[in-house]
């Protein structure tokens, strides 16, 4: 069993504060949902639970099975167990999947052990068959030319090769179709054992129906406001997070005054009243 | 006349003429195909000259074991073809001079120049080709990558001729930059004497996609090898186009080599 703690979380993205004390608590063996309005931080957390270099960690900590992960590189992250399927993931040109994920198994490897390549080829197969990707798909350069769906299942692809201790799942079934979701969702919770669990955004109640979900969390302008059963998604569902906004006397965010500048690349939302 | 981009030339080819007299000179009889390998810029000149309907493939490898200068001036018949792929990993400087004439309608050239230059090192490439008659063609793709203080230069030339209408000149550049102190200049000129002809160039030069990186580093490589996973998989597609397997091989263990160093 391993844990994933995040204690009093507060990131800044560009000099602005996203996440303004974030705290919970993961265990293998457990899904947990992450919700909310846009631009609350929900992608900001997991990015920066995977070390990306655009969020600073101003104050809390985040721990994995004690350990300090604010402390360790991404890579050391990812070898320790964490694993983000990304909303937006890369292209790499010129690299094949076959070749990446095979990169990536090395990685992990201790010095002394080998790496069977008839069981490589066997589980990548495997995955790939699980995903109903295409048969190509080890010789294909990563991402590159996919549609949206295939860079979705790409990720599970990885996560499932790659066998991580937590998978941060980012807004997973955008993009998808409802087959493509279903394939999705089901291989998701396959991997649900005691070894394997996920912090999982989404914005959709569809992708839930294949995933057995422990708790909710609801993440409001940069804090977790509350947390609960598959009945609070039910129930945002029919009512929007208005309820949880009066609920917890939440008021509006205000957004920052936007400036038209004449002369330059004003675009014309950014003219506001200025617009004539 | 209708001259395109930046109306720049750094150098001109003065060297070449004198440099062919005494050098080969090579002629690909109507109707064969050949390939020709050299092992380095060697120092030297060529001319080619490909007859109709011949098909040349001229490729120079070059892994930087002494200062280097190349010269090759090719003349195309009727439907003929030169596919070119100069190949340069250096930490010594090199210059690469060609210069193309195609003569009869539809010949066809391809150049692709893949340079990975590294310390000190400078490279100067000048690509000159003229399309002196109708329908035809030429593809000029240049992919350099320079690591630690390297300058590369490279000039693309390409001239459109009057009267040699329905024809195509293609011009691109990529360059990756691996470190702050590296330079890679790219000169793309067209110059263009009739209207009905397709003519383009593109470029973009950067260094590493800091987005890239973190992707496969968050699968666990290290930011060395995720960098150099970056450059080999830049180096790769064009390496698709070498069919033998021997000198793709030779090509990928000598930048991987030079991007280690």
């Amino acid at each position: 069993m391993s844990k994933l703690q995040i204690i009093d979380l507060h990131v800044n993205v560009e000099g602005k504060e996203i996440l303004k004390g974030v705290n919970l608590e993961l265990n293998t063996g457990e899904f947990h949902v992450i919700m909310g309005p846009n631009g609350t931080g929900k992608s900001t957390l997991v990015s920066t639970i995977m070390g990306h270099y655009k969020y600073e960690v101003t104050k809390g900590q985040i721990l994995l099975d004690g350990e300090d992960v604010l402390k360790m590189s991404v890579d050391e992250r990812s070898r320790k167990g964490l694993f983000l399927a990304m909303q937006y993931p890369s292209e790499i040109e010129g690299v094949t999947n076959s070749d990446f994920i095979k990169s990536a198994l090395h990685a992990r490897m201790d010095k002394d052990e080998k790496f069977s390549l008839i069981k490589y080829i066997k589980s990548f197969e495997k995955a790939a068959s699980e995903l109903k990707m295409r048969e190509d798909l080890p010789h294909r350069y990563v991402n590159v030319g996919f549609s949206g769906g295939e860079k979705k299942r790409n990720e599970i692809l990885q996560m499932k090769m790659l066998k991580p201790k937590f998978a941060l799942l980012d807004e997973i079934d955008s993009g998808l179709d409802v087959d493509a979701l279903k394939i999705v969702g089901e291989n998701v919770n396959q991997m649900k054992s005691n070894d394997f669990g996920a912090l999982i955004i989404t914005h959709y109640e569809r992708l839930l129906d294949y995933l057995r979900v422990d708790k909710v969390h609801i993440l409001m302008q940069g804090k977790i406001v509350t947390s609960g059963s598959l009945e609070l998604i039910e129930k945002i569902d029919q009512e929007g997070y208005d309820f949880i906004k009066d609920e917890f006397g939440l008021s509006d965010e205000e957004e920052d005054a936007k400036v038209g500048i004449i002369g330059s690349c004003a675009v014309k939302d950014s003219l506001g009243d200025h617009n004539g | 006349m209708i001259i395109m981009a930046n109306q720049v030339k750094v150098k001109k080819l003065v060297s070449i003429k004198d440099e062919i007299l005494k050098n080969s000179l090579i002629k690909i009889a109507k109707g064969t195909n050949r390939v020709i390998f050299n092992d380095s810029l060697n120092r030297s000149s060529a001319e080619l000259i490909i007859e109709e309907a011949a098909t040349c493939t001229y490729i120079t490898f070059d892994q930087g074991k002494q200062a280097t200068f190349s010269n090759v001036v090719a003349r195309l018949k009727k439907n003929a073809t030169l596919h070119m792929y100069n190949i340069v990993t250096s930490n010594q400087n090199a210059s690469i001079n060609v210069k193309v004439d195609l003569e009869e309608a539809n010949a066809n050239v391809d150049i692709i120049n893949l340079v990975l230059l590294i310390n000190q090192a400078s490279l100067d490439s000048f690509i000159d080709i003229y399309h002196h008659v109708d329908h035809t063609t030429s593809n000029l793709s240049n992919y350099a990558i320079a690591k630690d203080e390297a300058v590369i230069t490279l000039n693309n030339n390409a001239t459109i001729k009057k009267h040699a209408f329905s024809s195509v000149a293609h011009q691109q550049t990529k360059g990756l930059t691996l470190s702050k102190k590296t330079k890679i200049i790219a000169l793309p000129n067209l110059y263009i004497d009739e209207y009905d002809v397709v003519a383009n160039h593109a470029c973009a030069i950067g260094s590493i996609s800091k987005e890239d990186l973190f992707y496969l580093m968050s699968r666990g490589l290290t930011e060395q090898d995720a960098s150099k996973i970056v450059v080999m998989g830049y180096v790769k597609p064009i390496l698709d186009h070498i069919t033998d397997e021997k000198i793709k091989k030779n090509v990928e263990e000598a930048f991987a080599e030079k991007l280690l160093s």
